[in-house]
């Protein structure tokens, strides 16, 4: 490790309402492999987009070379040679190799571009790094693998002094990992400062010499990786303090009948092998860190993906259920993590919202039964104690709480008995998020039976009777909610294969 | 985001300013005839009531004031209606306020002419409507007050029972025969002594306007009964359009002496008419074709280009239109067209103005056909044919 | 499955590749439909047809080029039919109806053309609207205003062996032997190459696939995604303007409101030639060739005896076809 690089001081950054970064510091030296680590949310992205400039801060220093520096955009910052290498995006896929690597800075023959020259430097910068790539390749045929290596070289070709690695091996095979790790020892042998952030344990041990732990936008601490141990990380990732009461004890009876149960569902790289049971009155959290595969296991149960293969049986039942229409006719309802896109509709009503799952048995011959219609709404919003100024509000103008309660309504009118949250109170202030969990409640109480996909470990101790843990795409844990701790689930959440 | 809505709005603004400077030459164009009509009528105006204390007979139709709705000003057609409505004006002493929208798409336009027209309380007034619909009120209103209408070239069709008194037009029926018979007259010989089948070919307009139509319907029916009466059987093509099949009541028969085949483009564009023609001049059995619009007639020139088949002589197709136009007029003296039909707008204004005037003063009118006329090479120059013709 | 072996033997042939499996293609179903016509109409397969197929192929092939630009970028420029007619019939008023030399009409149909397209760069662009409604509200400003321009009244362009018609010889050259050259397709020829070379050796070529390969990625690159965003409609209206010369060179009259439908036989020609609807690549001697087709069936269609309407069905499936491929080929690419 040579002489440091980089250094963030008392980074602050504030959104309206969020406390994104709260004083965080990170040095990075030359010739070093600097983990940054921390759960979903943890501000590790929000950190390195202050650094290239996509956000500003609010206050802090940034050194680098020596130099304080701050960059307005993320051209400056590549200019000065920071980079960073993206898990996928940012590929012209109908260009070449080439031409991807150069764009913006292409080589020029008079008037014409220099395709020639483009390829020959190109090819001489994999060799440089030990890659095997045609230039000429149009980057869409090459593997998620060798794009990522295009990308280093691109990172590479500008002079790059310190290349930050955002979750490069998420979408690697084994193989491939191998020769990323290669690649990355050369680029610290060459006395770049590297930052590498990762969920995956076992190559942070491997790969990097630094650790810089982030929790809840703050700083928490930098260790030497090789002094210390896979569990004095992930103390340091969930050491917080749990204010609401965790759960202590399963609230379903120990002879509660299993009203869902899942084998080996397999829906492409993201769900591989899931099976798990769900019981009548139970609340089964869903747990696991970013790309676990947790929303596409739900999204292939409830038929919005294709699955390859696996059986469901609801009430003890075999069932096949192909599209989302399936799923609701067994009462199966999906509540989306994404509100916006898949949940509600914004520009109606809260009453065309309540009913568009079961908008059949509100018709009066070819119509709409309006009154019919508003009734339903009203009683719905009465349950669930919606703030809304009446059921003809578009649901635009609601809070995102209330939003989710019209999504609720929704799956209750359809009269669901399985419902699927999907990060039920993401976006949501506290005061709506404990009416939420009020609700959750209640409705189990009454029979319903719900999974509940969170990255919330706060919210997964606190709401769930039964903790399911994926990690990429595998099922690698289940915990009574007896046995569990924030740091047995995360050991699980960071198993791999 | 409010600068680059500003550079929006701005680029849009330059954009609408340099194409109506662009057009700017029409518009000019447009107010002047305004303008010089206006005069014009008001000076005949002046002029009959100068001559009122004289002439007691000029009295009874010096108070009459006529408002002519058309379907457009500006395109030498409706210029020569106009022509022709000003003669006539002039000569009986009467005032006409003669308007027309910019375009034959802008029915509003024409609505809001014909409601001012009706609100100068004229003694009767003259429309070609662009849509009937669109007028319906504004003809019960003229009922109402008793203000007659007057139907002019294409009329008022599907006018309610009574709403028009009367139509002064062309006889469309009549002017496709006319053309027909011309035709015949060119190729009576060949289809005499024809060994197999001729054909005879018809490039028409589809059926959303009756006026057009019924060209191509003269046309056809006419020439079947020529080819009957000289002895030959006639039959339709089997590739024909149906409604003028139906409409000629000529059987389907590819076999017979005489073939016509009505080809009918998908829309109103010289290019899709041209592929038409062309599908019908390259049959060797064709001696002869006919356009029965504008656009049809141009179809049939731009086929030709290509194909140089049309004229007069030894083995050639005779080719006759429809309309004048730059490029008809051209095809007619430079002997690709044997001749083309031209309706008689000069006439057309004349008759519209004395029927108006008979129906203001209460007489009983009827329908007049204001006639056609066949041009040709040799006749297109007589004042009396040129004054109808048009670039 | 030994289906898909095959197929990737000859997809992965070098030859294949460097011409590209949809080029290879088209070719084929054009021979295969010069075919079809010739047998089954007599008077398809002379020198006239050739000069008719010419006729369309002028104006299709440069309205295909310019939007080929436009739907490399990811978008869409509806507005060309309508505009096609409009700069043809104001340059035409111009000329007949204003008496002004033939040249004003030529420069003022091409200044229009530029000003539209511009106009529909920088709505799309700056304005950030989605390229189909905004080019579809510019569709009915052009058909508007050329109606306004000529009064509503229809326009010849001068006709051939009149000094000014010599617009017409550019197109259609008369030797003194009384043949019709087709010289037009020198100048298709011509701007082929030119837009070919613009479009793949250039830096604003580059950057118009890369924009509609992965805009946000491009941006990111440090590319005034803006600038050439803008620069593609641009060049889409500049040939426009050259399309309506073409047509206003071959046919004889424009009418007011005409144009409609012909943006979509252009459009059509290029997806045909493997432009994707989607963005990101295209080619422009792609685009000539699936131009060709159109042109084809325009002039074959009328000659088998087929009426007009069912004419009409057959090019609507046809295109069906086409962009029926191109979301094959783009979720094979996903």
């Amino acid at each position: 490790m040579g002489d440091v690089i980089l250094t963030m001081k008392g980074i602050d950054k504030s959104f309206p309402g969020v406390h994104a970064l709260d004083h965080v510091d990170l040095e990075v030296r030359k010739g070093e492999v600097h983990a940054l680590m921390g759960e979903n949310g943890a501000g590790k992205s929000t950190l390195m987009k202050v650094l290239t400039g996509i956000y500003s801060k609010d206050s802090g220093t940034i050194t680098f070379e020596g130099r304080e520096v701050e960059f307005t955009n993320p051209r400056e910052a590549q200019d000065a040679g920071i980079v960073i290498v993206h898990q996928e995006l940012n590929m012209l896929g109908h260009l070449t190799v080439a031409q991807n690597i150069f764009i913006g800075r292409e080589f020029m023959k008079g008037k014409f571009i220099d395709d020639r020259k483009m390829n020959e430097e190109a090819r001489k910068l994999f060799d440089q790094l030990g890659i095997d790539i045609d230039p000429t390749e149009t980057m869409s045929r090459l593997t998620v693998g060798k794009q990522q290596m295009c990308e280093i070289a691109k990172a590479i070709s500008h002079d790059a002094k310190v290349i930050i690695f955002d979750e490069p091996s998420a979408a690697l095979t084994e193989a491939e990992i191998e020769e990323l790790f290669k690649i990355i020892r050369d680029l610290r042998e060459r006395q770049l400062g590297i930052v590498y952030i990762s969920h995956r344990m076992d190559e942070i041990k491997v790969i990097t010499d630094r650790v810089t732990v982030m929790r809840d936008g703050g700083y928490v601490g930098t260790l030497i990786t090789k002094d210390c141990t896979k569990e004095d990380i992930i103390n340091m990732m969930v050491g917080r303090v749990i204010y609401e009461d965790p759960k202590t004890e399963s609230q379903v009876a120990k002879d509660a009948p299993v009203v869902l149960k899942v084998e080996h569902l397999n829906a492409g790289r993201m769900v591989q092998d899931v099976s798990f049971e769900l019981r009548k009155g139970e609340i089964l959290g869903f747990s696991g860190l970013m790309g676990a595969g947790r929303t596409e296991t739900m999204r292939a149960l409830f038929g919005a993906d294709p699955k390859q293969s696996g059986d469901i049986y609801v009430n003890g039942e075999k069932v096949d259920i192909k599209s989302p229409k399936d799923a609701v006719r067994h009462g199966i309802g999906y509540l989306s993590e994404d509100r916006k896109r898949f949940g509600i509709i914004v520009d109606k009503s809260v009453a065309e919202n309540s009913t568009m799952a079961t908008l059949d048995e509100y018709m009066k011959g070819l119509f709409i039964d309006k009154k019919k219609e508003n009734d339903v709404a009203q009683k719905y919003v009465d349950i669930l104690k919606t703030k809304t100024p009446g059921v003809d509000q578009l649901v635009v103008n609601l809070s995102g709480g209330n939003q989710q309660k019209v999504v609720i309504a929704k799956w209750l009118v359809r009269n669901c008995d399985i419902l699927i949250f999907d990060e039920p109170t993401r976006g949501i202030d506290v005061g709506a998020k404990s009416e939420i969990y009020h609700l959750m409640n209640e409705l189990v109480a009454e029979g319903k039976s719900i999974i509940m996909v969170s990255s919330e470990m706060t919210e997964i101790l606190r709401m769930s009777d039964r903790i399911v843990i994926m990690c990429e795409g595998r099922k690698t844990g289940e915990l009574g909610i007896e046995e569990a701790t924030q740091e047995r689930i995360m050991h699980a959440a960071t198993l791999r294969n | 985001m409010k600068k680059k809505l500003l550079a929006a709005l701005i680029s849009v603004a330059m954009v609408a300013t340099l194409l109506a400077g662009c057009g700017g030459g029409g518009d000019e164009a447009e107010t002047t005839t305004e303008t010089t009509d206006t005069a014009e009528t008001e000076e005949t105006a002046d002029a009959a009531e100068t001559e009122e204390t004289a002439d007691a007979d000029a009295a009874a139709t010096g108070d009459l004031h006529l408002e002519i709705v058309s379907k457009g000003l500006q395109h030498a057609y409706w210029q020569a209606v106009l022509n022709g409505v000003n003669s006539k004006a002039e000569e009986l002493g009467v005032s006409v306020n003669f308007v027309g929208p910019d375009s034959e798409s802008n029915i509003q336009q024409q609505v809001q002419q014909l409601e001012t027209a009706l609100n100068a309380n004229p003694s009767a007034i003259g429309l070609a409507a662009l849509d009937t619909n669109s007028v319906m009120d504004l003809l019960q209103t003229a009922v109402d007050s008793g203000i007659p209408i007057v139907g002019f070239d294409s009329g008022v069709p599907g006018a309610p029972e009574g709403a028009i008194v009367a139509n002064c037009s062309t006889d469309n029926l009549a002017a496709g025969a006319t053309a027909a018979d011309e035709v015949y007259a060119l190729i009576s010989d060949r289809i005499a002594n024809a060994e197999g089948t001729v054909r005879i070919g018809v490039v028409a307009q589809d059926a959303t306007s009756e006026s057009v139509v019924n060209r191509g319907v003269g046309f056809i029916t006419e020439m079947g009964k020529l080819v009957t009466e000289a002895g030959k059987t006639v039959g339709m093509a089997s590739v024909s359009n149906e409604r003028y099949v139906t409409d000629s009541a000529i059987e389907v028969n590819d076999e017979a002496d005489v073939v016509i085949e009505v080809r009918v483009p998908a829309s109103v564009t010289s290019e899709l008419s041209a592929a038409d023609a062309s599908a019908i001049l390259e049959q060797e059995d064709t001696i002869a074709i006919y356009g029965s619009n504008e656009h049809s007639a141009n179809g049939i020139i731009t086929a030709n280009e290509n194909l140089n088949k049309c004229g007069t002589g030894e083995g050639q197709v005779v080719a006759a239109g429809f309309d004048s136009g730059a490029s008809i007029m051209n095809a007619v003296r430079s002997g690709v067209f044997a001749g083309a039909i031209t309706q008689a707008p000069v006439a057309m204004g004349e008759r519209l103005v004395e029927t108006l005037v008979a129906a203001a003063n209460g007489e009983t009118v009827e329908d007049i056909d204001t006639g056609c006329q066949w041009y040709t090479a040799e006749n297109m120059d007589d004042p009396e044919i040129a004054q109808n013709l048009y670039e | 499955m030994t289906n898909k072996k095959k197929g990737n033997a000859f997809t992965n042939n070098p030859i294949v590749r460097a011409i590209g499996v949809q080029k290879i293609v088209v070719v084929v179903v054009l021979i295969l439909l010069l075919v079809f016509f010739s047998v089954k109409s007599t008077s398809f397969w002379s020198y006239a047809s050739l000069l008719s197929i010419m006729d369309y192929t002028y104006y299709l092939a440069f309205l295909g080029i310019g939007v080929t630009f436009c739907l490399i970028t990811g978008g869409v420029d509806l507005s060309i039919g309508t505009g096609m007619f409009c700069y043809a019939l104001a340059g035409g008023f111009l000329i007949t109806k204003m008496d002004l030399p033939v040249i004003v009409g030529i420069l003022v149909t091409l200044a229009m053309g530029i000003v539209v397209g511009l106009a529909n760069g920088l709505i799309v662009s700056k304005g950030g609207h989605a390229p189909f409604l905004a080019t579809l509200c510019t569709m009915m400003i052009v058909r508007g205003l050329g109606a306004i321009i000529t009064g509503g009244s229809s326009i010849t362009w001068p006709i051939a062996g009149t000094p000014e018609g010599w617009t017409r010889n550019l197109f259609k050259f008369t030797l003194p032997s009384g043949t019709k050259v087709p010289l037009g397709f020198l100048w298709v020829l011509l701007a082929a190459i030119i837009m070919s070379l613009f479009l793949n050796k250039t830096r604003p070529g580059r950057y118009i696939i890369a924009i509609g390969s992965n805009k946000e990625a491009t941006r990111l690159s440090g590319i005034n995604v803006a600038k050439y965003q803008t620069l593609a409609y641009l060049i889409c209206g500049f040939f426009t303007g050259l399309a309506a010369l073409a047509y206003s060179s071959a046919f004889q009259s424009m009418t007011p409101g005409g144009g409609g439908g012909v943006e979509l036989n252009a459009i059509g020609g290029a997806i045909i030639g493997g432009t994707s609807m989607s963005g990101g690549s295209g080619t422009i001697a792609g685009t000539i060739l699936g131009v060709f087709i159109m042109s084809i069936l325009q002039t074959g269609l009328p000659k088998v005896g087929l009426q007009a309407n069912y004419q009409q069905i057959i090019i609507g499936v046809v295109l069906l076809v086409a962009v029926y491929i191109d979301v094959l080929k783009n979720k094979k690419l996903s």
